[in-house]
């Protein structure tokens, strides 16, 4: 393939897909393998377990994928067999490569290619620890159940019912020595953390040596409830609710890859109206990031003034929709809520008073020494550690790879209009800021683009059919990056429904980017990724109370606490 | 007769509007903030709800109360040396040596504060105070020192006579280097490292609570009012054998607000440094005022 001929291919296209199928035939043939055609821009390349670590790294590293999500499936009664699929994604091609390998009931283990591709870390141990698909050639432990779960009970798999509730699993405590345990905790509650998650900082002096993370404490069984208890209908409104923020960029990713599967063609002014509430929210969740960076930062003015500015895109959203925040207009085949002139006037007004307000705030905000000298040269991701973590959004751009779904894997209405991706190539807390601040523009600029060409016509599909195992994915570029969605259609309800947030996919880049900083650097470190934590836990909720292994720093906090 | 009164209404009035202009600071914060802000009140209004609190002495919250009630009572004593606008002064020819040691001994005390807490926060706090306080405390001697040589200070009995004859540069520029240090010693923003939130949880106050955090946190806005109270008596100096007693006290006290209300309106403006960029921009800070003011000094500027 030359270069030109990717350079001027439609992304996403027939020919893109294609293209891919050839080069795929090519480079795999000496394989058992078989590459079929799912919906949409989704190849599946079907492979044994003995050649997964073979393929993995031909589409890894020879053809230049990213791992957008690894997924585990109980498929046991379709082939009596647990299936895994890696999601790879092939920007310059807007096409993604579904490497599926199957694994029988009685021998439920696949070989892992977390070395081959570390952005697959950990969706692998996801899988086994939510279907009990063990994973070979790598270090494991427990990632998302909580310690007194019962090892043999995995909660995705079919034969567990929703609901379920086992009695905790008495474990013995391990108790650290002080070599082990020098850490400085931030979390689960903190200041500089505004969901619980757990950060221990290794320090020397004030200099971040280490860090270790354990998160997912917030699980709430989504995936779960999607998959036995809602109807394709109902699952938009869970969706929304995965997160407060970014939430109908959740609502979208689900609904295109129910379309997707059911090959649905949603009305032009739907994409137009959805992608412009997209843009909305995009505009909402920077203006909060950027406050939230400079209370971290101690410049509460512009904690403050970010946030009036953003009380204005507040109310434009409930103008448009009904509502401030989880918009809820979102339905398979299209949208609830058309929008008239007046509407198109009012929301040109408030971005007009928007686009005036940010750009004050940003030339006084980014001229207070303080907030600049703290993020240049701070939490520097490289570009091969970028590359290599596979991650996503801002922080990729931040880190010089130009990757945007929206460019890269067109959807809705964002074919229709032009922007500019914003990338930088210094990896620091500063070019994180600098991204999130040129897309507020771009968004401004994608909206009036948007409104101008509103096609007219219809909103939504009223009739449509949902055929069962059909294999979908969709992608939406949320404002922390890009959000996944993968789905497996059943019968009136997904069989297998999987969320992937932009976070799950940042947070193990914090690890490198926290090293060799110092500590007062830590909460903006963290924050610059726009971590958010309700994304990413998805499971159930656990109260711990007798037992649990814990670190020693959490049992200092506890005893400390109660200590009269 | 009337000076002793008006320095002993000036530490009245302070222990009683201290928390007031807290308030006004909060309010003022709130307006540049475009948001309505607490009530003028409501640091008083905190205190008292602090001290309503259950007493809790663990092992380390007895020690950081007793050494918070020192650092109040500390904190009153200084107030009797500042000069309350007047040239009299209650402990005439040592002030300015016991002006030193009294700011020096606050400061040790609030760092003590943190490092009898076993707490790993306000342990680093703690040692963030006392980087930026070595620094500043020397700044801030520095400082008081050249600005008494610039209004050619001397003692005669209980009387301050200032020798100014006129504004001059050296004098200018060691009021700068004191008005600095003093807000740099205040503990506002960016130099608030020792509590800075985000990263410390509040450092070196996250152990306590209230009578304990009550008094500490009253001690806090005392402090600030001498350190608005030093940089307002710098200013004042050259003018205080020019008024009578009441005049001046009155002027002094509407300075040292004026003073206060700059400080609030700095900390607004800037964001939190950190503790590496503040030590090394105060040192270069310093000495090339210091430098300034000497030269300005030698050459009679």
């Amino acid at each position: 393939m030359k270069n030109n001929d990717v350079k001027t291919l439609a992304k996403g296209s027939d020919k893109a897909v294609d293209m891919v199928l050839k080069l795929l035939k090519e480079k795999l043939s000496k394989y058992n393998v078989r590459i079929s055609r799912a919906v949409a821009n989704n190849l599946i390349v079907d492979v044994s377990r003995r050649h997964l670590r073979d393929v993995a790294k031909i589409v890894h590293n020879e053809l230049g994928a990213y791992v957008r999500t690894c997924v585990g499936c109980d498929e046991r009664n379709k082939n009596g067999c647990f299936a895994v699929y890696y999601i790879f994604g092939l920007d310059d091609y807007g096409v993604n490569v579904i490497v599926r390998t199957l694994a029988p009931a009685n021998d439920v283990k696949v070989p892992s290619i977390a070395d081959i591709a570390p952005g697959a870390d950990w969706c692998e141990l996801e899988f086994r620890d939510l279907l009990g698909i063990d994973v070979t050639g790598r270090p494991v432990y427990r990632l998302i159940l909580p310690e007194d779960w019962p090892d043999d009970l995995h909660p995705l798999r079919k034969d567990v019912p929703y609901g379920v509730r086992p009695p905790p699993v008495k474990r013995e405590g391990v108790t650290l020595t002080e070599l082990e345990s020098p850490g400085i905790p931030v979390g689960p509650y903190h200041p500089a953390l505004h969901e619980p998650e757990y950060f221990e900082l290794y320090v020397e002096g004030e200099t971040i040596i280490d860090v270790r993370y354990r998160g997912f404490h917030i699980h709430r069984g989504i995936e779960k409830l999607g998959e036995s208890k809602l109807t394709y209908k109902q699952i938009p409104f869970i969706a929304e609710r995965i997160c407060g923020i970014c939430g109908f960029c959740h609502s979208t990713c689900y609904v295109m890859a129910v379309e997707k599967a059911a090959k649905i063609e949603v009305p032009e002014r739907a994409e137009f109206i959805r992608a412009m509430v997209l843009e909305i929210e995009r505009i909402h969740s920077h203006l909060l990031w950027l406050g939230v960076a400079c209370h971290l930062l101690g410049y509460d003015a512009g904690f403050m003034h970010t946030w009036r500015i953003r009380e204005a895109i507040m109310k434009l959203a409930e103008y448009l929709t009904g509502s401030r925040k989880t918009y809820g207009i979102n339905i398979i085949g299209g949208v609830r809520k058309d929008i008239n002139k007046e509407k198109i006037q009012n929301v040109l007004r408030t971005l007009n008073y928007i686009e005036r307000e940010v750009k004050e705030l940003i030339d006084v905000m980014l001229s207070v020494p303080e907030v600049k000298r703290r993020l240049t040269g701070t939490g520097i991701l490289t570009k091969g550690e970028a590359r290599k973590l596979s991650v996503v959004g801002p922080v990729a751009r931040a880190s010089g790879l130009n990757r945007d779904v929206r460019k890269d894997y067109p959807y809705l209405a964002y074919k229709y209009v032009s922007f500019k991706v914003p990338v930088y190539t210094e990896g620091d807390n500063l070019s994180r800021t600098l991204v999130r601040v040129e897309e507020i523009f771009e968004s401004i600029s994608i909206i009036r683009q948007l409104l101008d060409r509103l096609p007219g016509g219809d909103i939504k599909v009223e009739k449509y059919e949902i055929e069962s195992d059909k294999v979908s994915t969709a992608a939406v570029e949320a404002p922390r990056g890009e959000d996944i969605h993968f789905l497996i259609t059943g019968k009136g309800r997904p069989y297998r429904w999987k969320v992937r947030a932009p976070t799950y996919q940042n947070i193990p880049a914090l690890r490198p980017m926290l090293r060799e900083q110092l500590l007062a650097d830590a909460p903006i470190t963290i924050a610059s990724i726009d971590p958010c934590f309700s994304c990413t836990d998805r499971v159930i909720i656990i109260e711990i109370r007798n037992g649990k292994i814990v670190n020693a720093k959490r049992i200092n906090i506890v005893r400390l606490s109660r200590k009269r | 007769m009337l000076y002793v009164s008006l320095q002993i209404a000036f530490v009245i009035l302070t222990t009683l509007i201290v928390p007031i202009l807290d308030g006004i600071e909060r309010k003022i914060k709130a307006k540049l903030h475009s948001r309505i802000g607490p009530p003028i009140l409501q640091t008083w209004y905190d205190i008292r709800k602090l001290f309503a609190k259950e007493l809790v002495l663990t092992r380390t919250a007895f020690p950081i109360l007793l050494v918070s009630l020192v650092m109040v009572g500390l904190c009153i004593l200084t107030l009797l040396v500042i000069p309350a606008g007047s040239s009299w002064t209650f402990f005439s020819s040592i002030s300015l040596p016991l002006l030193i040691v009294l700011i020096a001994s606050i400061h040790s005390l609030i760092i003590i504060t943190s490092i009898v807490s076993d707490n790993l926060y306000a342990i680093i706090g703690g040692f963030r105070e006392l980087t930026i306080g070595i620094i500043n405390e020397i700044a801030l001697i520095i400082a008081l020192v050249l600005t008494l040589i610039n209004v050619g200070l001397g003692y005669s009995g209980s009387q301050i006579i200032t020798g100014i004859t006129g504004i001059k540069v050296s004098y200018i520029s060691a009021v700068i280097l004191l008005a600095i240090s003093s807000y740099v010693a205040s503990g506002r923003i960016p130099f608030d490292l020792g509590e800075a939130e985000p990263e410390l949880a509040s450092g070196v106050l996250i152990e306590l609570s209230g009578p304990v955090l009550g008094t500490v946190l009253y001690s806090i806005i005392l402090k600030r009012f001498i350190f608005a109270s030093i940089t307002a008596l710098a200013l004042f100096l050259p003018f205080m054998r020019l008024l009578n007693p009441l005049l001046a006290f009155i002027l002094f006290i509407l300075l040292i607000i004026a003073v206060w209300i700059v400080h609030a309106v700095t900390a607004v403006l800037l964001g939190r440094s950190r503790v590496d960029i503040a030590t090394r921009t105060l040192i270069c800070v310093y000495i090339a005022l210091i430098f300034l003011s000497t030269i300005f000094i030698g050459v009679g500027l």
